[in-house]
């Protein structure tokens, strides 16, 4: 099965067919989904109220009434997705490559999307850095991936990280139990981004952690002396000579990594790593193995 | 053990060492400024290596520096040396070779530098021998040969610095090369220890020229690589010298015209102030400018006295730092214009005139002669005064008047250089001659007469005609009794013959110096025969006899029998008398100057002659550019020399280099591991 290198991939007009592309083409890979997806089913009505739609207006009820009264569906899905995105300004990292983590992630959040509409899931969206920036509510509807992609496309990179701060807070927009897809560079500080995603599983979510990073972080391609500028924190510089220092950085990213893929192991949690060179069906392999 | 450097003017340049601490310090790479991600693991690096990190680029920063400084201090050539000289150390042997050519008269601290160098001698034997008993000295004096040495080695400091004061300078030019041989020979007769050369000079080009490395072996059999070789140089960059190389003087009848050629061995063109001196008199001053380092010809015509036979005089340059070869000493003799009579027995304007063919042949002397043609019919001769005359032609006349034949004999005995040259020919009537010379015509003959011997101190040049082309059809037997026979004809008659008076010379030739007996006045000998025939009579006693000489030739006069004594006045105004047992005198002048021989005749009458002696400029003494390094490396090859400037740590370098062990390989040794080292050590980083 070929897969559609990410670069490769920019060059489709925009981000919805880009999705459907790498969707599509990879069920017709796989041949089937593994998920079957369920209808709406009435669940009650509700007295009109100013801001309703009227097409929802049980116009039967009226007649018989004279009153107005909305249907109510209860959701039948057997899944409520949320895609947790990090846009701070760590992942709009390498600034100057045409793939940076915050495409990348963007990218994966679309197909994602995609991926789990078409198999009539619901899927919400929260996107953040330091705060919650965009949240859209699981929807199942047809026209809700437009949406998505809507905002997708018009999202910038944001400021600094506070993973563990922002689970804490968009804990509360989680009313069922449901799946959470974790899109994040995880550049925050590893113990607390695991507590904070362990909490979410004591409270009995499916957690999946998309963990992207640049090839630029994994290889350290640098050579002579170079000023290191933090991106989150501009005043942050640091100056050195990069052959002096790669053998120890690499050392230390491998223990970074590993960091959070023991952690996550141990609780339960899946973990997928994607590097910004990795094609996206390989994320969408992972996703979908770890659903089955 | 205390390390000394032989060229310590470069360790001037240690601060060089730094260099890579202010590169470091102040001139780093501009850095790439790159926005990462989290540089928290960045820092985390950094933290964790930076001890190390900061260790090896100190060490590699000390050993770049280490190298740097481990360069100069090899360039400046590192020497040990221990103050404490056991029993057990080796002998070793020094021979001082002093410069006394004339070049080391150079002055520019008011202080020629023999002088200096005289003192520099015997401050460095007593530096030397100070406190140690296994060094040995010999001197050797040299110019262009050795003026004087010291028979063995030795270790007494004041029988060494003694001799070093009976050292006088020369006015001789520099031959190092003869002297080094002299040098070489003498550490072979006399071996043992270790052996060095300490040369003190002016290490100019002069010393040595146009030697390599292959001449020198050749020129010094002896020449042993192992000898050290140290020149101690006095010579300075800047040298002031402007000298007269050659003077080329000509005689006019009433001038000297002297060509000189002139050279400037400055750094700058300059004026200078030429004179020309006569008789201690100033006749000539001129301004003349003198490119650098170029040569000028420049002529000069003086006009001469009338009353002086020998001109003494100099040409003198305004004087430089080196004085001596800015005077050139001169003797000129001084030939006024000369007058030649011509009587002509047959005297008429045409082609078969005497007169004619003489004054054709005498055409290239008339510059410095006043030739007169007069008749023996007319009364002009009769009425002439003979003694105004410096040579007279008698030419086929066949009588001599009376009054005249007493005339002529006066002319003969009292003035010097004069003569009288007496021809033959038709009109010749031999009775009439017994008043004056008896039976000297004896009778005509004819035949065909070829020359068959020929005087060559007179007619040197003979062999270049063809001599056996010129017939002589009729002669006159001459009586040579009492004479001296020039030229000979086949047959043993004489054709010249010449007749010794009590001062002058009468020459009496056999045939016609016309076309009338021979065909010789149409070949090309006769003008030749003519000049040197006159030539010879005006320098009889003083052709034979230089004026100018070079110091070291020999001067050598050759005296008349009545000659007693002569007295020699030098320059400098001493007076040296030979008493003459041979009729010569022979001596080595050593002064430049003007000499002068008082002659002292039995019969108290005193004569003076003067020459002129100057140095020896050929051999280019006065170009005191030094020689460079490379130079002396060509001629000397795997030789271990140096050169060192003569200062005031001169003496402590000499010491060194002599007892003190060389440092430069150690150092070489530790420069290439300490390379080494740092490439390692960049690698590993």
């Amino acid at each position: 099965m070929k897969f559609i290198d990410p670069v490769t991939l920019l060059k489709l007009s925009n981000l919805e067919i880009r999705a459907r592309y790498v969707v599509e083409g990879f069920i017709t890979g796989i041949h089937s989904s593994p998920y079957y997806g369920h209808s709406l089913e009435f669940a009650q009505h509700r007295q009109y109220s100013m801001g309703d739609e009227l097409k929802y207006i049980d116009w039967k009820v009226y007649a018989r009434t004279d009153k107005f009264f909305v249907k109510q569906y209860q959701e039948e899905t057997n899944l409520r997705a949320y895609i947790v995105l990090d846009i701070s300004k760590s992942m709009k990292f390498p600034a100057e490559e045409k793939i940076d983590k915050f495409t990348y992630g963007l990218h994966l959040a679309a197909v994602l999307s995609y991926l789990l509409l078409k198999q009539d899931d619901s899927v919400g969206l929260i996107v953040f850095d330091n705060k919650i920036v965009k949240f859209i509510p699981p929807r199942v509807q047809s026209g809700h991936f437009s949406n998505i992609i809507n905002i997708l496309e018009n999202l910038t990179a944001g400021e600094d990280t506070q993973i563990s701060k922002i689970i804490y807070e968009f804990t509360k927009f989680l009313k069922r139990r449901g799946l959470i897809i974790f899109i994040s560079d995880l550049f925050d500080k590893p113990q607390e981004v695991l507590r904070s995603i362990k909490s979410l599983k004591f409270t009995h979510h499916d957690v999946i952690v998309f963990h992207i990073l640049s090839t630029y972080e994994r290889d350290f391609p640098y050579t002579g002396t170079v000023n290191f500028e933090s991106s989150e924190n501009p005043s942050f510089k640091i100056k050195t000579d990069t052959e002096n220092i790669v053998r120890e950085y690499k050392s230390i990213f491998q223990t970074f990594i590993q960091e959070y893929k023991i952690g996550f192991r141990n609780s339960g949690i899946d973990y997928c790593l994607l590097y910004t060179d990795t094609p996206l069906e390989v994320g969408l392999s992972s996703f979908l193995s770890k659903r089955k | 053990m205390n390390i000394f450097f032989l060229k310590p003017y470069l360790l001037w340049f240690l601060p060089i060492c730094l260099i890579p601490v202010i590169l470091h310090l102040f001139f780093q790479k501009h850095p790439k400024h790159i926005i990462f991600s989290d540089v928290r693991f960045i820092q985390m690096a950094l933290k964790n290596i930076l001890p190390k990190t900061k260790l090896k680029q100190l060490l590699l920063l000390i050993i770049r520096c280490l190298i740097l400084f481990l360069l100069i201090l090899t360039s400046a050539r590192p020497i040990s040396y221990s103050n404490y000289i056991g029993k057990n150390n080796k002998v070793k042997q020094i021979i001082i070779m002093l410069d006394v050519s004339y070049s080391m008269l150079y002055s520019d601290t008011g202080i020629p530098r023999i002088k200096e160098a005289k003192n520099f001698v015997k401050q460095l034997i007593s530096e030397l021998l100070k406190n140690k008993n296994n060094i040995q000295i010999a001197i050797l004096v040299y110019s262009k040969h050795i003026e004087k040495f010291t028979p063995k080695f030795s270790s007494e400091i004041s029988y060494l610095q003694g001799f070093i004061d009976t050292v006088n300078p020369t006015y001789n030019t520099t031959d190092l090369i003869n002297s080094l041989s002299f040098a070489y020979k003498f550490f072979i007769e006399q071996p043992s220890g270790d052996r060095t050369i300490i040369i003190i000079s002016d290490v100019a080009k002069h010393i040595i020229q146009g030697l390599d490395r292959i001449e020198i072996k050749n020129k010094i059999p002896e020449f042993d690589e192992k000898i050290n070789l140290i020149f101690v140089n006095l010579n300075t960059k800047e040298n002031n010298n402007t000298y007269i190389r050659t003077i080329n003087i000509s005689l006019e009848k009433t001038d000297a015209v002297m060509n000189l050629n002139l050279i400037n061995y400055q750094n700058i063109r300059k004026n200078w102030c030429l004179s020309v001196e006569l008789n201690n008199k100033e006749i000539f001053n001129e301004l003349i400018n003198i490119n650098k380092n170029v040569q000028l010809d420049y002529e000069v015509k003086v006009p001469l006295q009338d009353n002086e036979k020998e001109i003494s005089g100099k040409v003198k340059l305004k004087q430089d730092n080196l004085k001596i070869d800015d005077e050139y000493y001169f003797v000129i003799r001084n030939l006024k214009e000369k007058k030649i009579l011509v009587v002509d027995g047959d005297y008429s304007n045409t082609i078969n005139s005497e007169s004619y063919y003489l004054v054709k042949a005498m055409n290239s002397l008339k510059k410095n002669y006043n030739i007169k043609v007069i008749s023996d019919m007319s009364d002009e001769f009769i009425k002439e005064k003979l003694l105004k005359y410096d040579i007279i032609f008698l030419c086929n006349l066949d009588k001599i008047p009376e009054n005249k034949i007493s005339e002529l004999k006066n002319f003969l005995n009292t003035n010097k250089e004069k003569g009288i040259i007496l021809t033959a020919g038709d009109k010749i009537n031999s009775e009439e001659y017994q008043k004056w010379l008896s039976n000297v015509f004896v009778k005509e003959v004819t035949d065909n007469f070829h020359i068959t011997d020929i005087d060559r101190t007179i007619f040197s040049d003979s062999d270049k005609f063809e001599l056996d082309k010129l017939i002589f059809n009729k002669i006159y037997i001459l009586n040579s009794d009492d004479s001296k026979i020039l030229i000979k004809l086949n047959n043993g008659y004489p054709l010249l013959i010449q007749k010794i008076f009590e001062n002058n010379s009468l020459f009496i030739f056999a045939s016609t110096i016309d076309s009338l007996w021979t065909n010789f006045v149409s070949k090309p000998f006769y003008p030749y025969f003519i000049e040197k025939l006159i030539n010879y009579i005006v320098n009889e006693n003083t052709e034979k006899s230089q004026d100018n000489f070079i110091i070291g030739d020999t001067v050598f006069y050759t005296f008349k029998d009545n000659v007693e004594t002569i007295n020699l006045i030098s320059p400098d105004n001493t007076v040296k008398t030979f008493k003459l047992n041979t009729q010569t005198i022979k001596f080595s002048a050593d002064m430049p100057g003007i000499y002068k021989l008082v002659i002292n005749y039995r019969d108290t009458v005193k004569e003076t002659k003067l020459f002129a002696v100057n140095v020896d400029r050929e051999k280019e003494e006065g170009n005191l550019e030094m020689l460079t390094q490379n130079e002396l490396k060509r001629i000397f090859g795997k030789t271990k020399f140096v050169v060192m400037d003569y200062n005031k740590d001169i003496f402590k370098e000499i010491t060194m280099n002599i007892e003190g062990k060389n440092l430069s390989k150690f150092f070489i040794i530790l420069i290439i591991l300490f390379t080494c080292a740092g490439i390692l050590l960049s690698k590993k980083m």
